[in-house]
């Protein structure tokens, strides 16, 4: 038999019979349209977050230390933990890992405790150096006002709108342009000698560290996002720049101690990868040279395991409205055999297969699914669009932002149609298998 | 092998199972069919003319013997093959029309085409052909029960005719029809006949046979009565 006879004979005889059509249909439909609702709503949240995430840099991040991090990995047994050697981060590691395929851009993480000085106010803060060509990535192409560095050696920076609050200013356009007082700390050599005995001069208290004032201009403000794999960047100056600012080089006794052993370098490397689809490899190259990284991908596994689990729970509830709804189909299938098992026989009569019996019923009992599916599909996205509107009137009241809670993907609606097809195509086996096993010679005499 | 034999039946036993008793439909029946013959099959109900049509049709299996169908040994065929033996070797119509309600009267003829998978514009051009040889063609669009009863039988000969098969098998074809149609539609299978289709009709009327059929055979109980 050709398919389209197959289909027209199918959808002949669901029409002589409308209403069980119908009634038998709107199971598969309201299943549908449960699984369908059900699953968007889980790739609605899922997409909530990718997106969110994808939008800021933390997939794209990644953070190099000297030393392999183990995270969880002996959690349950600590004193298994092997300690392996760490590596030195040197400037020729930087211009290795720049070589990596997918690599944008490297640099060391050099932060500055200081002070912020402008007028008669002060605050305290950590300046972050950054290269020039940060302002091309996420989160430092997202200056308000003004605008980034000129050059990578210029003395200027960027400040935070939180620390111009800090520094009493009302207006952050106002203080564009001028210049304010970057103070840092440095070691006193005469200092050092007069604790050593040395001639200083009297009324002087013996400290072994001095100020150092640096003028810098503000050329840019913004409102830096509070969670960042770049990290904080309150105030945020080039990378050029930070190499001629006196400071004490270290962030923790450990880079002291390190500076002392001879092993200087980097304490940490921040690389930015162009797309997340290149993380991995740049990921396993680094970790294979020794050295040690952490980027969101390493826990993002959790999530999608925790995503999966969620979306079967939902998926699961569904099915279970569409197994019904195939109870339904059999129940059909089996009496439009009984119903046509005459007809059935003058088939076989005139040359009928087996296989063509079968495949009517069959085919038929897909017409179910496949139309039940289309109506189911737009039954759930019905359904999705009231829930989406009560939930948003709700989320409003109580002062929240409207958000998207479902989302219906095109996968969703072609899988929830081949579902509901290939569910009905199942359910009509049964009938099907008994129609054709209908004896031709019983079935004419029958009246 | 004598091919002038359309039909070959040696030893044929068909036995039915009624619980714990037995009914011998048929019992050890030998008949050959030649070539273009019009053969009745005359006898009283339940003498077994019926079982044998079905058993020559490949409808039915039997008990034992053997059936040799233009050469072929329908024993040695498969469910498939003996599906299509009927599609392309078998036309049978019915006492009782045996048309599907629902569809037209071209639908009805057509249908052993749509198991063929004959390509829709060839099945409507002989469909079509079919219907005007048995004076259907004013009726094609219409529904067996708006039908009379010889026109539904004109309607199934047209079935039955359509994939020219070799043998034409009536199973008391006037049986539900007054005189003047139970005429028309003899004069039809007569016409069939001589344009060669080797013909059985099977009827408890045997002045009918007489005045069509070429040969006739009288079954009882289950046996050939010469």
């Amino acid at each position: 038999m050709l398919f389209n006879d197959l289909l027209k004979m199918s959808y002949a005889s669901l029409r002589r019979t409308k209403l069980r059509t119908f009634l038998t249909g709107t199971g598969v439909v309201v299943g549908i349209g449960a699984l369908t609702s059900m699953i968007s709503f889980g790739a609605g949240l899922q997409k909530n977050i990718s997106d969110a995430m994808k939008k800021t840099d933390i997939f794209t991040s990644i953070e190099v230390t000297p030393r392999q991090l183990e995270f969880g990995r002996n959690r349950h047994n600590p004193e298994k933990e092997e300690e392996k050697p760490s590596k030195v981060i040197t400037d020729s590691t930087m211009q290795w890992i720049s070589s990596l395929p997918g690599v944008k851009m490297v640099y060391p993480e050099v932060i500055i405790p200081s002070q912020l000085r402008f007028g008669e106010k002060s605050a305290s803060i950590t300046a972050r150096a950054v290269p020039l060509n940060a302002n091309q990535y996420y989160p430092f192409n997202q200056i308000e006002i003004g605008s980034f560095f000129s050059s990578d050696t210029a003395k200027e920076i960027i400040i935070s709108k939180r620390i111009l609050k800090r520094l009493g200013v009302q207006h952050p356009d106002s203080i564009l342009g001028k210049d304010v007082k970057l103070v840092t700390a440095k070691f006193s050599f005469e200092n050092i000698g007069a604790m050593f005995g040395m001639p200083v001069p009297f009324t002087q208290d013996i400290k072994p560290f001095a100020e150092e004032m640096n003028t810098v201009t503000v050329v840019g403000i913004w409102s830096p996002p509070e969670f960042s794999a770049s990290g904080m960047a309150e105030v945020t100056l080039p990378m050029g720049t930070s190499n001629r600012i006196a400071r004490l080089n270290f962030r923790s006794v450990w880079d002291l101690l390190q500076s002392f052993s001879g092993k200087e370098g980097y304490p940490m490397v921040h690389v930015r990868v162009g797309s997340f689809r290149e993380v991995e490899p740049v990921i396993k190259n680094i970790s294979d040279a020794g050295y040690g990284v952490v980027n969101i991908l390493q826990q993002i596994d959790e999530l999608r395991r925790g995503f999966l689990i969620f979306d079967a729970a939902l998926g699961a509830m569904g099915t279970i409205a569409l197994f019904v709804a195939s109870l339904g189909i059999i129940n059909t299938m089996v009496m439009s055999v009984l119903e046509r098992y005459r007809e059935i026989g003058i088939m076989k009569a005139l040359g009928a297969t087996h296989t063509d019996i079968k495949l009517l019923f069959v085919v038929e009992s897909s017409v179910i699914g496949f139309i039940g599916g289309i109506l189911g599909v737009i039954l759930g996205w019905i359904v999705t669009l009231i829930a989406q509107i009560v939930a948003n009137q709700y989320i409003l009241r109580q002062g929240g932002e409207i958000v998207r809670l479902f989302y219906i993907p095109v996968w969703l609606i072609a899988a929830s149609i081949a579902f509901a097809i290939l569910v009905s195509l199942i359910a009509g086996l049964y009938p099907a298998a008994r129609a054709a096993k209908v004896d031709p010679v019983q079935a004419l005499r029958h009246e | 092998m004598n091919h002038e034999n359309v039909i070959l039946i040696s030893g044929l036993t068909r036995v039915y199972k009624m619980g714990e008793a037995e009914v011998r439909a048929l019992d050890g029946i030998d008949l050959t069919v030649a070539r273009g013959e019009f053969l009745g099959l005359v006898g009283a109900s339940g003498s077994g003319k019926s079982t044998l049509l079905n058993l020559i049709a490949g409808l039915d299996s039997p008990t034992s013997g053997k059936i040799m169908i233009d050469g072929q040994d329908l024993a040695a065929m498969n469910a498939k093959q003996l599906a299509i033996h009927r599609r392309y070797t078998i036309g049978m119509v019915f006492q009782s029309f045996n048309l599907i309600s629902s569809m037209t009267a071209f639908d009805n003829v057509q249908l052993p085409l749509v198991f063929a998978a004959v390509p829709q514009a060839e099945r409507q051009a002989r469909t079509s052909t079919s219907l005007i040889h048995t004076g259907l063609q004013e009726r094609s669009r219409h529904r067996p029960s708006q039908m009379s009863g010889g026109e539904q039988q004109r309607t199934a000969i047209a079935r039955a005719l359509i994939n020219q098969p070799k043998i034409f098998l009536a199973d008391e074809p006037t049986g539900n029809l007054d005189s003047k149609t139970s005429i028309e539609i003899m004069e039809l299978l007569r016409a069939i006949n001589e344009q060669g289709t080797t013909t059985v009709l099977v009827t408890h009327n045997l002045s009918l046979a007489e005045k069509y059929c070429t040969r006739i055979i009288q079954l009882s109980y289950g046996k050939l009565v010469e």
